[in-house]
């Protein structure tokens, strides 16, 4: 665009921007800026514009003045504040005023009005013109919302221009009131309604005098209480419902000149039934007694308190109310209650003896309830409310309430018990709201008060709920763990030894009640004191409870007042108080590496042994990620005795599970040590187990716990002798195949696999490897080595992969073979990734999908090859054993190819196949049933076959079965089950006389869907 | 029924229910392991809330490799001649802690409650005579206590029981079901009515009336 810019081109574009109004809105603002700009650089005169215009601007058309209007005040919205001189923006006015009878350009003639607004040299003078006209002239009931919109929007941009000038401009201020007064009457578009309500805020807050206007300012807000509004679809304004009901409540709340009217409304409104109203009325209230001055609460206390005292003492979901998630929007019964606090706020702030008059009204009426125990739990709810203004005002109540509530406290029956409590409790909630606050302010002190006194007494009402009632009474005693938990929670209301006290109630609880309720709240109280009072949770619980844990080999603890229970259920405590605390995980891992040393020396201890291994194992399991430097010292602590312990002492060496659990143990300890002493380390079992205990020339069972320890070592780390163990290894298991124990073998080929995933090469790995020799331990052994390439994705374990499936169909090896597949995707937790540990192992992520991809197919297509049952079932029995141990998210895209063998599977005599077939089938029902509903005809007879009792037919098969019938009932469109229905109930039957009762309860529960079925929803 | 016949009956709390002594041994299905192993398992389980912890995933495991050790070692034949020895099956005969568990848990048509609840099936109260031929007939016996001398849904109550159990049991039960005594004004009458096989099976076909005892029977467990 050149410098000039002639009268010719401002006609083009004038032209341009009326042809485009209403067609493309983009156009007409490029335009306008476009002109606007020439404007602004003077190239072109305002007036210049406006007689570009003339013609349409004095036509007849009503729309051509429209569109002609619309251009200038568009040209002029774009324009710099400062871009009109003194005279310009004058001559603007007062063109646009004259307009002003011209009905039909009224949008257009606000539009320019509201961007005029904001110039710089638009004065005072012009503004009073406006609001004149205004005034006299403009009707808002006879235009749309978009031209209402624009008559509030030039009242807001002058208030927002002339707000200081309110204050000495009487006249002018009156003005302005008045014409806001009429131009927002009768509004109902929520984009106007929303800067009607601000601009009414605006002005009762900052001009200074609108007495004589306060009713009608407060009727046009009241007359919309309670708003409601629901957007339309595409709301261009993204107006919400709350965002209309928070600018009208804080309207409504702006000024204590509302005071008189307010209330007297808001009071009438209280007695709506809807309960929407009444939370908004509730809120609105509370916003009002917040925002008034201290004497307009003063003088309408006592009706506000009547209105919600009668909504307190009525409502009717009181039971909800207890519940935080009932999941409501609101809850009347909470708000009522906050406004009382708000009542109590106020009124103390102003003047003490206002908050003296309403406290003394208050509990006066209240008073009776507690005599005749009539609403007592609202009242205490009221009380504690206004208890909770600050520590005066709680001492205030609390002396009154305490005087009530604590008479005869000593004998009273379960239900009392329970509702003293309860009423307390109100109470206890006060003072953590009252003085967390103060005890942030004052380092942690709590100043003394009247709940403080009491306290002795509160100690022996929860201490006698929870130790002197029945075990019966589970709430009451649930109720009481609670309360005594919160006590705690109080800032500096217990001393130590009291905390001391509590934990201790609740250890003796928790280890003797055997209701659930009582069990978790015990243990959620528990975790909540450790947030403050760790040490004295360790000292006084978790350490009680190590010492319990008996010296012989008894698994039942005795406690005081000769109580009994069995050990486990101490373990079950200590794992569930420790998970993810960190010290006490300490405390208790070495607390039981201590016992377990003592106990395993004594004979035929194997039973308490793996107690005390496996919650060691669940300690470390659940919490070894977050283990820090404190290892080192842990291990330093405990590895030496558990290793002694696991050497020597025939409990633990000599059990299976002992051994391979304590030896995961291990693992786990190491696997969170430092990498830089795993160097060191790994020499160290390498003299320990390969020079002191010749594991690699005498078969010996300790060879498990070798194989964990590397297992958990950094793989980077040098192991010459890497290939001459493994070699050592194969000798071995070939050399004493016989004198090998099943045990140990299970830790030797473990052994090969790891080696050969850790460290070995994997050219130097395969050379250990015989095709030729089909004796079962060379197979064995190919498999395990195998496994160890797989899991890094080696291609030269494709080879061996493919020779194992070529065996399969060996009448003789065969069956061996299928089972030996399993090893290859079997799961090994000291294999698997662990999150933070990059270095443990070479396990790729995707191996399984990779194998699942590499294997399914074939074996599909040599089962279909196959002729002989016997070599079908080796490729079925070897598909699902593969199938299970692969996820069912990786497989689920070929079980429809599956499907029909699966199908087969299920009618091979080998429980094992079985159950792995039916769970893939349970799995795909579940997950795409679409799949399934084909078989369906055809798995309904075999399912209900399978649910007769055989040798094959195990429970876990017979309930999985029954499990997939019922599960047909929720997944199976109706059609292609109701043919069905009949037979399957009958054929039920069978299941209904089964020998197990988990079977018949399932059969039950089956058969019941079935009787169900297509039956129409009673009522 | 819009009108209580009994307004205020005593109410038992669900858990104030008898019930059976929570069995570990359900949760551990699959035959054919040692006993160490099973019991190895059941310890886990009573320190573990559920069932697939790690530790007894491991425990799985080793027991899971073992056994594919020992398969492999015996000279291996075909699957269908599979040696693995599956134990003996114990078997949990039926008990009235059983029959209760499928009544118990039924509506009371008239009340949200469970007849557990309002004590009209109490445990005493039910009788199982077992046969130990299973070729004969074995017998069962439930006596259902009214919550009032006068209630005129004694009869559907009892229906509702009939159908439930005829639907929980296999047909070599014999299933009587009587009023307790002197708990009825009526006892003979509802007593012959609820164990008339034609009067029942009339009764079933009534469509309106079986939607009823389906909505009593909803909240069976």
């Amino acid at each position: 665009m050149g410098d000039s810019y002639s009268v010719d081109d401002l006609h083009a574009s004038v032209l341009s921007f009326i042809a485009n109004i209403g067609i493309d809105d983009n156009k007409t603002q490029t335009i306008a800026a476009d002109i606007s700009s020439h404007v602004t650089e003077k190239r072109v005169k305002l007036v210049e514009v406006v007689i570009c215009l003339k013609e349409y601007i004095t036509s007849s058309d009503d729309s051509d003045r429209l569109k002609a209007l619309n251009c200038l005040s568009s040209v002029l919205g774009l324009l710099p504040r400062d871009a009109l001189m003194k005279s310009e923006v004058s001559v603007v006015v007062d063109f646009f005023l004259n307009k002003f009878d011209d009905s039909a350009s009224m949008r257009e003639i606000l539009h320019g009005l509201s961007n005029v607004a904001v110039m710089k040299f638009f004065f005072l003078q012009q503004a009073t013109q406006v609001l004149k006209t205004l005034k006299e002239q403009y009707e808002s009931t006879q235009y749309p919302a978009a031209t209402r919109y624009f008559a509030l929007l030039i009242l807001e941009r002058f208030f927002d221009k002339f707000e200081d000038a309110f204050s000495d401009q009487i006249p002018f201020n009156n003005l302005f009131i008045e014409t806001f007064l009429l131009v927002a009457t009768g509004e109902k578009d929520p984009r106007n309604l929303l800067i009607s309500f601000t601009l009414n805020s605006k002005i009762t807050t900052s001009m200074e005098s609108i007495d004589q206007f306060k009713e009608d300012l407060f009727d046009i807000l009241f007359c919309y209480f309670p708003i409601t509004f629901k957007p339309p679809k595409n709301d261009p304004y993204k107006i919400t419902n709350s965002d209309l009901k928070m600018a009208l409540r804080s309207a409504i709340s702006a000024t204590s000149y509302f005071a008189e009217d307010a209330f007297g409304n808001l009071i009438d409104k209280m007695t709506a039934s809807s309960p929407t109203v009444k939370n908004d009325t509730i809120l609105t209230l509370r916003s009002c007694i917040t925002n008034f001055d201290g004497e307009a609460c003063l003088q309408n206390w006592l009706p506000i308190w009547n209105a919600l005292k009668f909504e307190i003492m009525h409502t009717q979901d009181f039971e909800d109310t207890l519940d935080a998630a009932s999941g409501k929007e609101f809850n009347n019964y909470t708000a009522s209650l906050d406004t009382i606090n708000s009542i109590a706020c106020r009124l103390f702030d102003y003047e003490r003896s206002a908050f003296d008059k309403f406290h003394q009204h208050v509990f006066e009426e209240l008073k009776p309830n507690f005599k005749y125990e009539k609403d007592l739990r609202q009242s205490c709810a009221i009380l504690s409310a206004v208890s909770r203004v600050n520590a005066i005002v709680f001492d205030v109540v609390m002396s009154d309430v305490l005087k009530l509530l604590l008479t005869n406290s000593s004998d009273l029956d379960v239900g009392k018990q329970k509702l003293l409590i309860l009423n307390l409790s109100f109470f206890f909630d006060a003072y953590i709201a009252v003085f967390s606050e103060v005890s942030k302010e004052n380092d942690g002190k709590v100043p003394t008060n009247k709940l403080l006194d009491s306290k002795d007494e509160i100690l022996m009402i929860l201490g006698k709920a929870l130790n002197g009632s029945s075990k019966a009474e589970v709430s009451l005693r649930t109720l009481a763990v609670v309360q005594l938990t919160k006590l705690v929670k109080m800032p500096q209301f217990l001393e130590d030894n009291e905390v001391s006290l509590i934990v201790q109630y609740l250890t003796e609880t928790i280890l003797t009640d055997e209701n659930k309720n009582v069990y978790f709240a015990c243990l959620e109280g528990l975790k909540t004191i450790c947030d403050n009072y760790e040490n004295i949770v360790s000292e006084v619980s978790l350490q009680h409870m190590l010492n319990v844990l008996p010296e012989n080999v008894t698994t039942v603890v005795s406690l005081d007042q000769g109580n009994e229970i069995p050990v486990d259920r101490v373990l079950k405590v200590i794992l569930d108080l420790t998970i993810t605390r960190w010290n006490l995980v300490i405390t208790s891992v070495k607390g039981l590496s201590t016992r377990l040393s003592e106990v395993s020396r004594i004979a035929e201890s194997g039973e308490y042994c793996f107690l005390l291994i496996s919650c060691l194992y669940s300690l470390l399991d659940f919490n070894h990620h977050s283990m820090g430097e404190e290892v080192i010292e842990l291990k330093r602590t405990v590895e030496p005795g558990l290793f002694k312990s696991l050497m020597n002492n025939d409990s633990i060496y000599r059990d299976d599970y002992n051994l391979a659990l304590l030896s995961t143990v291990l693992f786990f300890i190491n696997i969170r040590t430092p990498v830089t002493t795993h160097q060191e380390e790994l020499n160290k079992y390498l003299t320990l187990f390969v020079e002191n205990s010749q594991v690699l020339d005498t078969p010996k069972r300790s060879i498990i716990t070798f194989t964990k320890l590397l297992s958990s070592l950094d793989k980077k780390c040098q192991l010459s002798e890497n290939f001459t163990i493994m070699s050592k290894v194969v000798d071995l298991l070939k050399r004493k195949t016989s004198s090998v124990s099943e045990f140990e073998k299970v830790g030797y080929l473990e052994l090969l696999a790891l080696l050969s995933n850790k460290w070995g090469e994997d050219a130097e790995s395969i050379k250990l490897l015989d095709r030729e020799d089909d004796s079962p331990i060379n197979l064995e052994i190919i498999a395990w080595v195998t496994k160890g390439l797989i899991m890094k994705n080696s291609p030269l374990a494709d080879a061996y992969v493919n020779h194992l499936l070529s065996l399969l169909q060996d009448n003789k090896i065969g069956p061996s073979v299928a089972r030996l597949l399993e090893v290859l995707v079997i799961d090994i937790p000291t294999f698997s990734k662990i999150k933070g540990i990059p270095w443990n192992n070479n396990v790729r992520l995707l191996y399984k999908q990779k194998f699942f991809n590499q294997v399914s197919s074939d074996l599909v297509s040599s089962f279909k090859e196959s002729n002989d049952m016997a070599i079908k079932s080796n490729y079925l029995t070897a598909l699902s054993l593969v199938l299970k141990n692969t996820p069912s998210n990786l497989t689920i895209s070929y079980i429809s190819e599956l499907l029909p063998l699966l199908i087969q599977a299920i009618q091979l005599n080998n429980s094992d196949v079985k159950i792995s077939a039916l769970n893939s089938i349970k799995d795909t029902l579940d997950q795409s049933p679409q799949l399934i509903t084909d078989h369906v005809h055809s798995l309904i007879p075999i399912l209900l076959n399978g649910i007769k009792a055989t040798k094959d037919n195990t429970v876990m098969a017979r309930l999985l079965c029954l499990q997939i019938l019922q599960n047909f009932s929720l997944h199976v469109p109706l059609n292609y089950l109701l043919p069905f229905k009949d037979d399957i109930i009958s054929g039920l039957t069978i299941g209904l006389d089964d020998k197990k009762r988990a079977v018949r309860k399932q059969c039950v529960d089956t058969r019941q869907k079935y009787f169900e079925l297509g039956q129409v929803p009673f009522e | 029924m819009s009108e209580f016949i009994n307004e205020n009956p005593d109410i038992l709390d669900e858990n104030q229910l008898p019930s059976r002594k929570s069995d570990d041994t359900d949760l551990l299905l699959g035959a054919g392991h040692d006993r160490t192993y099973l019991m190895r398992k059941q310890q886990l389980l009573r320190i573990h809330h559920k069932t697939d912890s790690s530790v007894m995933s491991n425990v799985e495991l080793i027991n899971k490799l073992l056994i594919t050790e020992g398969y492999l070692d015996e000279a291996p034949e075909l699957t269908d001649e599979d040696t693995e020895d599956s134990e003996e099956e114990f078997e949990d005969p039926i008990d009235a802690q059983e029959i209760y568990d499928m009544i118990a848990h039924i509506s009371d048509p008239e009340h949200p409650l469970t007849l557990g609840q309002l004590a009209v099936v109490n445990l005493p109260d039910i009788v199982v005579r077992e046969n130990p031929d299973k070729s004969k007939m074995s017998e069962i016996l439930v006596k259902i206590t009214p919550t009032i001398t006068h209630c005129s849904l004694a009869t559907l109550i009892g229906l509702g029981i009939r159908v439930r159990l005829e639907r929980c049991l296999s047909p070599r039960y014999r299933i009587t079901i009587l009023l307790k005594e002197g708990s009825h004004q009526s006892e003979n009458q509802v007593n012959k009515q609820l164990n008339d096989k034609e009067r029942v099976a009339a009764a079933c076909e009534n469509d309106q009336l079986l939607g009823v005892v389906s909505k009593m029977l909803a909240t069976c467990k």
